[in-house]
């Protein structure tokens, strides 16, 4: 007699994820969109982190995926596939630690460097005042739901339906380190100056990175952000703190 | 003083080593010297463990005064260079002596060269390497390329015995490259007619080329028939623009990006894209 023992039937991740090669070193675990899987994501890869197999060398989280990377050639075969299963299995045992954040953002247009250079355009689009988008952008709680496209870089999602937009359509040769932006569902915060797609509606003198401090990010994956308005008196005042 | 005083930095120099590893869940990308076995050789001629840093020179060479006696050593693209006006044979590790000037004149073969000093450079290390990434300011000389009058600290520069650098160890001058791929994770999300063209049509490399990706041209546009949502990136993913034009990631980067990838080169065909020049064309071999 086969053993069907309750655990087989209870642990069975056969339809939780699909793995994919990506090239010969790196395996995609890819998660059920309609599954909410994002906590999920980001306990396998913590877990990956702090027991990681053989040759691993990175491991990257995203919306509805887990990438990993070796150094050594890999292939999608049931070895990861049982691997991968038991994971997630142990994984769920251990909570990810999170932390608020609140963060104190000036949405002033004109003084000193227009720091909120496209809060009237977005204005526009959106059809609203500007007090009516600061007050919808700052009644929001985000979620920090993965760090990409520069590091540090958090993808705040949680932000109102009715500010959400298109990113533009031309880039921003250069947005400010510190520049609060929109776009699409998210909310983020440049960490450094780069070139920038999302609309800028303000500025934060909230350190995002930091490369002399030991952790250099104060955000991690499920953080929760929340937006608070500040005068430029008060937005200088912390410029100057932060410059002496 | 053990310092060197940069005179013309060149287009883009940067230092870099074997890389910044299990960061990418922070959105930090590996970054390391895009030819990594050509910048190695350099520190093994030298004595050097092999995953120090290294200047990572890009198409247009660097110049310097040295305050020091040292042995240096440039790998990866060939340049004529000259110690103090004088031209040098590039095929060997090479001795200056305290004021020698070392300039890097016309490059003749391959786009990046890795030039290393004995003792090796003093350089910190931050989140673990040397290497810049200089869309972040991170690491390397003040997170940032070269500049002239940039003075660079060395550790303990020493004079060593002169070794000579295998020939075939050199990019050749050629035009046309074979690069070993294997169909890429989207691969499936690709018309038929864009399967097949992937592996049969030259890709132009473009001038718009940096360490993050080269933008490659394909006279036959690539076409997904689905869009995907956001996941990891690592290099040497070709990656679809949906108006069909073809961006080569490499070492720097974006970690997570959400274009379909047709293929991902193998990793020991990185440095053949490394020192690809514009208007060279790449092939794409099916590695199966």
């Amino acid at each position: 007699m086969p053993d069907h023992s309750p655990q087989t039937i209870l642990f069975d991740h056969d339809l939780l994820f699909r793995l994919r090669t990506n090239g010969s070193q790196s395996l995609i675990v890819d998660f059920k969109k309609d599954s909410n899987p994002l906590e999920q994501i980001h306990q396998l890869s913590e877990y990956l982190l702090s027991h990681p197999p053989e040759s691993l060398i990175n491991v990257i989280p995203a919306s509805c995926s887990v990438t990993l990377v070796f150094s050594k050639n890999v292939t999608a075969n049931g070895h990861w596939q049982d691997f991968l299963t038991l994971a997630l299995d142990t994984c769920r045992l251990i909570p990810i630690q999170t932390q608020t954040h609140t963060i104190g953002v000036c949405y002033q247009t004109q003084f000193p460097n227009k720091l909120a250079t496209d809060i009237n355009s977005v204005c526009e689009i959106l059809q609203c005042t500007r007090p009516q988008l600061i007050e919808a952008h700052c009644s929001a709680t985000y979620r920090v739901d993965m760090l990409g496209f520069l590091p540090g870089f958090a993808y705040l999602s949680g932000l109102p339906d009715a500010l959400q937009l298109p990113r533009k359509s031309k880039p921003a040769l250069k947005v400010p380190a510190g520049g609060v932006a929109i776009a699409e569902q998210y909310s983020a915060i440049y960490p450094v100056d780069s070139p920038g797609g999302w609309h800028l509606i303000g500025h934060t003198n909230f350190k995002v990175i930091d490369w002399h401090q030991s952790i250099f990010s104060p955000f991690k994956p499920l953080d929760r952000v929340q937006f608070v308005p500040i005068s430029i008196t008060e937005w200088a005042a912390q410029q100057t703190k932060d410059n002496r | 003083m053990s310092r060197w005083h940069i005179i013309k930095p060149g287009l883009s120099s940067t230092f870099q080593d074997a890389g910044r590893y299990n960061l990418a869940h922070l959105g930090i990308p590996v970054s390391g010297a895009l030819d990594l076995p050509a910048a190695q050789y350099a520190n093994r001629l030298l004595g050097n463990d092999i995953n120090k840093a290294v200047i990572e020179i890009t198409l247009t060479g660097l110049s310097f005064e040295t305050e020091c006696d040292c042995s240096i050593a440039i790998t990866g693209a060939v340049f004529s260079c000259m110690r103090n006006g004088q031209i040098v044979d590039h095929e060997q590790t090479i001795n200056l002596k305290t004021g020698d000037v070392f300039v890097m004149k016309q490059r003749l073969t391959g786009a990046r060269a890795y030039l290393a000093v004995a003792g090796g450079f003093k350089i910190p290390q931050v989140l673990a390497s040397q290497s810049t990434l200089v869309s972040a300011k991170l690491g390397g000389f003040q997170g940032r390329a070269l500049k002239a009058a940039d003075v660079i600290q060395l550790n303990q520069p020493q004079a060593t015995p002169l070794r000579s650098i295998a020939s075939w160890k050199r990019p050749k001058s050629q035009n046309i490259h074979v690069v070993r791929a294997l169909a890429g994770p989207e691969y499936d999300f690709f018309d038929t007619y864009s399967q097949e063209s992937v592996w049969q049509q030259a890709f132009e490399v473009t001038a718009d080329c940096d360490r993050m990706g080269m933008r490659l041209h394909n006279k036959h546009d690539l076409h997904a028939m689905k869009t995907i949502a956001s996941s990891g990136v690592i290099p040497g993913s070709l990656q679809v623009t949906p108006n069909g034009d073809s961006i080569m990631t490499l070492n720097d980067g974006q970690v997570t990006g959400g274009y379909p990838r047709i293929l991902v080169v193998l990793p020991c065909q990185l440095p053949t894209l490394a020192q690809a020049l514009p208007n060279d064309r790449l092939f794409f071999y099916r590695h199966r």
